[in-house]
């Protein structure tokens, strides 16, 4: 495992290379460029706004509806872009992978590093809802890298597993998208937790996105500590997932460039 | 710099590969998975069909600074031990130590991507190489100079002319400096000037004291290149010698697999080719003598005897017997057309005779092919279903492509007494 993270290091401007060339081909020829990185939560958010807070009322903890879905939009946004970008990476590099060796790893970590470029764009907006709606910033926020942490901890673990298996099993590119969607819904992005019954509470918040959304609105929108308890708890449990699907990443490297 | 002396060592490998896709989709996975866990079908279960030894126990060495060649059929498992050596692959048995930096130039603008400039492939491709964005910068401008594309650099490389892109990947690899170099058939892309480029650049490496390991099918570039070559058949180390034998030994394995003497027969091909109106039935080398053979001497005297088989008469056919060196050169092309041969094909069996009286060419393996023609007409009616192979050998080592007859002859300065001219000539006919 040292040895594989030292080789990583070496590549590590590779590793950002290919990061750079994922944002800059995603935006170039647009005409709106890296600004779609806020237009696109932004749409979902003037959506969810109108179906929610017009047709049906949606509790949002007491903040008002716009701030408080595009809050959870961001990180989800993250979340679902990465994942349905990175599981593709390695297989569709192929060429590169049959020809020349690097530690294959850049290809899922460096997409994740692109998303994260849209991510922080994105939340340029979060500060600027919050004034318009004279929400205060508290000390908590800075409850807000570890959270993140953990958010990406998880990206790294999913995105190892499905760009590896995916170059076996094609299934997977297209099983996830469908997993991401569905995971909406299981989520509190577009609605507050507090809306599940107590009694599902425990098992919904076995969703690690759900336990990232949840803190991540508490610290910014609410200026409340986050719940030490789950995330030292997410935070162990995402640190073993990361260190087996990287060596089952490593482990499945070897047979990438075998299949004809 | 590491200094061991051996930086690359191959003990006993062996690399399976299985044809066709191990594993696509799950619809044929998980029904494998199922028997084998009943237990059944172990070894029919999809993925332990069509199994392949690409290696089987290659052992070599190569110390500091040697130039290794490979060479072998297509494959003979060349590529393999390259991807093996650079951890693209991983051998299924065996020992690899590779020690200290290595590069493979195996693909030129690896990573290319079409919709970024020029400037940002280079960062982009140069890091695929493994270097670093530090090194890259310090070599930017020595990069862009020696593609010659300061002008284009702004420019996204999908416009690129593809002699561009080529000139920008090499340029990249042209600045990265390992320690041990694999290079496989790059000589064969470009034109002649890139190769030229691509053959200075390797011998400036060589001079450098880099490791090379080079795979080409151009002996040409092996012999001068290698101080070793390695020879592969079918996954196996044939030989670990000078180049000279090596090569040798190589082209003897080319023209063994044929012998002088081919046949098709007439039977096959009104099965396969009812509508073909004529074909060749066999082809064979031989001395004028009539003693077949596909081994010369240089000088010796070469005759093609072609057989065909014709459906209906051909008024005014013209054949063309083409002689090309192994590496596809076109060395003569001999066509009754422009002989001014007249002939004329009754329907049935038939046969054709072109002499050579004397090959000058150098030692070398050689190939015949054929091909027939009506009148003018510029689609071929009958070609030579396979090549058939030779060698010219001789006793005096020669380079080049063909023999001349030549004289060396001295002098003495004028005005000097007794003047007298030596002369030595210099026959193509070998006694």
């Amino acid at each position: 495992m040292v040895s594989h993270l030292k080789e990583l290091y070496r590549f590590r401007d590779l590793l950002l290379s290919l990061a750079i060339r994922d944002i800059k081909v995603r935006y170039r020829q647009s005409l709106l460029g890296i600004a779609w990185a806020i237009l696109q939560p932004l749409a979902f958010m003037a959506i969810f706004t109108l179906v929610f807070s017009k047709f049906g009322r949606m509790s949002s903890d007491g903040i008002p509806y716009p701030v408080f879905s595009y809050t959870g939009l961001v990180p989800w946004v993250l979340f679902a872009t990465a994942i349905s970008l990175s599981v593709n990476s390695v297989a569709a590099n192929m060429g590169l992978v049959k020809k020349i060796y690097f530690p294959r790893e850049v290809f899922p970590l460096g997409v994740i590093i692109g998303c994260l470029v849209d991510f922080l764009i994105a939340s340029i907006l979060v500060g600027v809802l919050m004034s318009l709606y004279k929400l205060p910033v508290t000390w908590q926020i800075l409850w807000l890298p570890w959270i993140i942490a953990i958010e990406i901890g998880l990206l790294v673990g999913i995105s190892l597993i499905t760009s590896a298996v995916n170059v076996f099993y094609r299934d997977v590119k297209y099983i996830l998208p469908i997993v991401v969607q569905l995971g909406l819904f299981v989520t509190p992005v577009i609605y507050s937790s507090s809306s599940v019954p107590s009694k599902w509470r425990p098992f919904y918040m076995l969703n690690p996105m759900a336990v990232v959304i949840e803190n991540v609105r508490k610290v910014v929108l609410h200026g409340q500590p986050p719940e030490f308890g789950s995330l030292l708890c997410a935070t162990a449990i995402i640190a073993i997932f990361i260190c087996v699907a990287y060596l089952y990443f490593k482990r499945a490297e070897v047979k990438f460039a075998d299949l004809i | 710099m590491d200094r061991t002396p051996v930086p690359v060592s191959v003990r006993n490998v062996w690399k399976e590969f299985h044809l066709g896709s191990q594993y696509d989709s799950l619809r044929d996975a998980i029904p494998n998975m199922f028997k084998r866990l009943v237990g059944r079908d172990r070894d029919n279960a999809g993925n332990h069909v069509g199994k392949f030894w690409a290696l089987s126990d290659v052992s070599f060495d190569v110390r500091r600074g040697e130039a290794v060649g490979l060479i072998g059929h297509n494959g003979a498992g060349k590529s393999t031990v390259l991807k093996l050596l650079s951890k693209i692959c991983r051998q299924t048995r065996g020992e690899i130590k590779v020690k200290g930096r290595l590069a493979a130039l195996i693909e030129v603008g690896a990573g290319f991507h079409p919709d970024l400039t020029g400037r940002e492939n280079i960062f982009l491709n140069g890091t695929v190489m493994g270097l670093t964005h530090r090194e890259i910068r310090k070599n930017f401008d020595s990069i862009v100079a020696y593609a010659g594309l300061e002008k284009f650099l702004d420019m996204p490389v999908k416009r690129y002319s593809s002699g561009m892109s080529v000139r920008l990947g090499f340029s990249v690899i042209a600045h990265v400096y390992p320690e041990i170099m694999l290079i496989d058939e790059i000589l064969a892309v470009g034109d002649m000037e890139f190769q030229q480029k691509c053959y200075k650049r390797i011998l400036d490496l060589k001079a450098c004291g880099t490791t090379i390991l080079f795979v080409s099918h151009n002996l040409e570039a092996i012999s001068r290149l290698c101080d070793r070559v390695v020879l592969l058949k079918e996954g196996r180390t044939v030989m670990d010698g000078k180049p000279a034998e090596a090569i040798a030994l190589y082209r003897n394995q080319v023209v063994s697999r044929g012998r002088f003497e081919k046949v098709w027969t007439p039977l096959g091909i009104e099965m396969a080719d009812t509508f073909r109106e004529i074909q060749f039935t066999s082809g064979r080398l031989e001395a004028v003598s009539g003693e077949g053979k596909n081994e010369f001497k240089a000088g010796d005297s070469l005759r093609v005897h072609l057989s065909y088989f014709a459906r209906r008469g051909i008024k005014n056919p013209s054949i063309t017997v083409t002689l090309e060196r192994y590496d596809g050169m076109v060395c003569h092309e001999a066509s009754s057309l422009y002989a001014d041969f007249q002939w004329e094909i009754q329907a049935g069996s038939g046969s054709v005779t072109l002499e050579y009286p004397s090959l000058n060419l150098a030692p070398n393996t050689y190939f015949i092919t054929a091909v027939l023609h009506e009148g003018q007409n510029p689609v071929p009616m009958a070609q030579l279903p396979e090549p058939l192979y030779f060698t010219v050998t001789s006793n005096r080592p020669t380079r080049g492509a063909i023999l001349m007859d030549h004289a060396w002859r001295l002098s003495e300065p004028v005005g000097m007494p007794s003047a007298q001219e030596s002369e030595l000539r210099i026959s193509t006919r070998e006694a």
